[in-house]
């Protein structure tokens, strides 16, 4: 029986007057990502300490701008020290990196003095200032990176527009708990101290926790809306699609159940990782830890419900995928402590169907000035 | 250039897009939204094409895109006080409620119309799986795979949603399926 709603339906659509979409504009914005995705742009949640002094300065413009903005840089990409290297592009920024992201039209970065920066166009303009706490972190997409700022004194998220250059800040809530020094690690006062911080954007909202609970803030407009209550004591891991990759932290110290869902009212599919980020496609989420063991790389098939193992992981002392370049394709750093000698880093590109890794760049030094773009700073 | 991929993409968002277009319209109730939301949709399905290929997977993984993008959208936006603020922009001029209580129903047409506003009116999940099971024919599996949910899910949503309109349909309400099981497979 059809009946009336699906009348309605059909009448509905009918009615529509379409528009036909732009071939030509989609592929084009499709390759646009595929470069800068594959030049290592994707944002992620990378859990590493942070650390380790810098500054922010002299900047460079000319083609290496162009490159950054137009995402036509292809190649491993990171920075050492003052230098960002983008492929076969390298851009001097003066002083030390100690965070950065990339967007559509160029940089955003913080220094060791938790100022945060926009280059664009070889020029630098200073945004706001995080909180000096090594939790802090950048997340965004190729137009919008967002921030906790605390620039003039107060908490607010801060999100700027890469293709505007403006900056929305939006009053973040923190109970006077939070503050607490030395809270019980189980109590709800030391979830609101670690936790207030911006985590994951997705189709146009900014997903961020704070007194409120966890929120859905749009980029566009500020619009607040609270996802879930404080109560739930949730730490968003990542969302794409609408899809949200989310723990509950537990009141006895038990360790936290991953969850992917539309909905955080829903408890149903386990995924057995401690945090993790999702592919584009969303058939695969990566963690730097099982959900038993820190720092073991793992790397689930969400359509099979199976572990994928790579191989590749076990010739380095430390191995993590930190983003994904394509929908089964993944960036990955490699540690190897060396024998008495200084460690050294590589970066890896992996293939998630066929467990194999290829190292594009080995031979990083390792003292706290090799930053990945995760919008998260690496601690040496 | 262009690439063999690309002409086998092109081809599918031919054939599909109208189709897809719709869908996303009656989730969303807006015709520029439901555009913004195909053209995001395709853009990350062309990223996926190399291992999609096939056009019945390009489709559904489509409108998945669609589907979780719009529950998320208009779960997070207060979505019953913006679609009151666009309720007179033009794409929504000709569907004004016909009458603001349902027994004085007079003919098809109001009625539809009116069952249109209620549909507004219901949570975007309950909505986005009455679209899928009652204008796109999917079944439960095909439903729960396009939202990212389960099928029990689905059933709850659909059995929520139809019991919400048939409560405001009141004397219309043997207008809806009473058993949703019973409308499609």
């Amino acid at each position: 029986m059809t009946g009336m709603l699906k009348a309605m339906f059909d009448e509905r659509a009918e009615r529509l007057d379409l528009e036909r979409p732009d071939v030509e504009r989609i592929i084009a914005t499709g390759r646009g990502r595929r470069r800068r995705r594959r030049a290592g742009t994707a944002l992620v949640v990378l859990g590493l300490l942070a650390g380790g002094p810098a500054l922010w300065g002299a900047l460079r413009s000319g083609e290496d701008a162009l490159a950054i903005a137009d995402g036509s840089a292809s190649g491993p990409v990171w920075s050492q020290g003052s230098r960002v290297h983008l492929g076969n592009e390298t851009v001097d920024v003066g002083r030390q990196v100690h965070a950065f992201v990339r967007t559509e039209a160029g940089l955003v970065l913080s220094d060791p003095d938790q100022a945060v920066w926009s280059w664009q166009e070889g020029h630098a303009a200073e945004l706001g200032r995080m909180r000096d706490d090594w939790r802090q972190r950048m997340t965004g997409d190729d137009r919008y990176v967002a921030w906790l700022d605390v620039s003039d004194g107060r908490w607010q998220f801060a999100i700027f527009d890469a293709a505007t250059g403006d900056v929305r800040r939006v009053p973040a809530q923190v109970p006077a708990e939070a503050r607490t020094e030395d809270p019980d690690p189980h109590s709800r006062a030391a979830y609101l101290r670690d936790h207030i911080n911006v985590y994951a954007v997705d189709a146009g909202m900014l997903y961020a926790i704070d007194g409120r609970g966890v929120l859905a803030i749009g980029l566009a407009d500020g619009s607040v809306d609270v996802v879930a209550p404080p109560g739930d004591q949730l730490v968003v891991d990542d969302v794409q699609d609408g899809r949200l990759l989310f723990s509950e932290r537990d009141a006895a110290g038990r360790d936290p159940v991953t969850y992917l869902e539309a909905d955080v009212d829903d408890r149903d599919r386990v995924v057995g990782i401690d945090g993790g980020d999702l592919s584009p496609g969303l058939r695969w989420v990566m963690s730097e830890n099982s959900d038993t063991t820190a720092d073991r790389f793992t790397l689930v098939d969400l359509e099979a419900g199976t572990v994928r193992e790579m191989n590749a992981s076990k010739d380095y002392d430390f191995f993590t995928g930190y983003a994904w370049i394509d929908d089964d394709i993944f960036a990955a750093y490699g540690l190897r402590l060396g024998d008495g000698g200084a460690p050294t880093g590589s970066l890896l590109t992996c293939d998630a169907v066929g467990g194999t890794c290829e190292e594009t760049k080995s031979g990083l030094s390792w003292k706290g000035d090799v930053q990945l773009p995760t919008g998260e700073h690496l601690s040496g | 250039m262009v690439r063999p991929h690309d002409a086998a993409f092109a081809e599918f968002v031919a054939a599909r897009s109208s189709a897809l277009h719709r869908s996303a319209y009656l989730m969303v109730g807006d015709r520029q939204l439901a555009q913004d939301l195909v053209q995001e949709a395709l853009t990350r399905t062309y990223l996926a094409w190399p291992r999609l290929r096939d056009p019945s997977k390009a489709e559904a993984y489509t409108r998945k895109a669609i589907t979780t993008t719009a529950i998320s959208w208009f779960r997070r936006r207060a979505w019953r006080n913006e679609l009151v603020s666009v309720s007179g922009s033009p794409h929504f001029a000709d569907s004004k409620p016909v009458f603001a209580g349902s027994a004085e129903a007079t003919d098809d047409v109001a009625e539809r119309e009116w069952l249109w506003q209620e549909l507004l009116q219901l949570p975007p999940r309950q909505r986005a799986a009455l679209v899928l099971r009652f204008y796109e024919d999917l079944t439960e599996a095909q439903t729960a795979e396009a939202m990212g949910c389960a099928i029990g899910t689905v059933k709850s949503q659909v059995s929520a949603g139809l019991g919400k309109l048939r409560r405001r349909l009141g004397p219309n309400s043997n207008l809806l399926p009473l058993d949703p099981m019973a409308v499609t497979p």
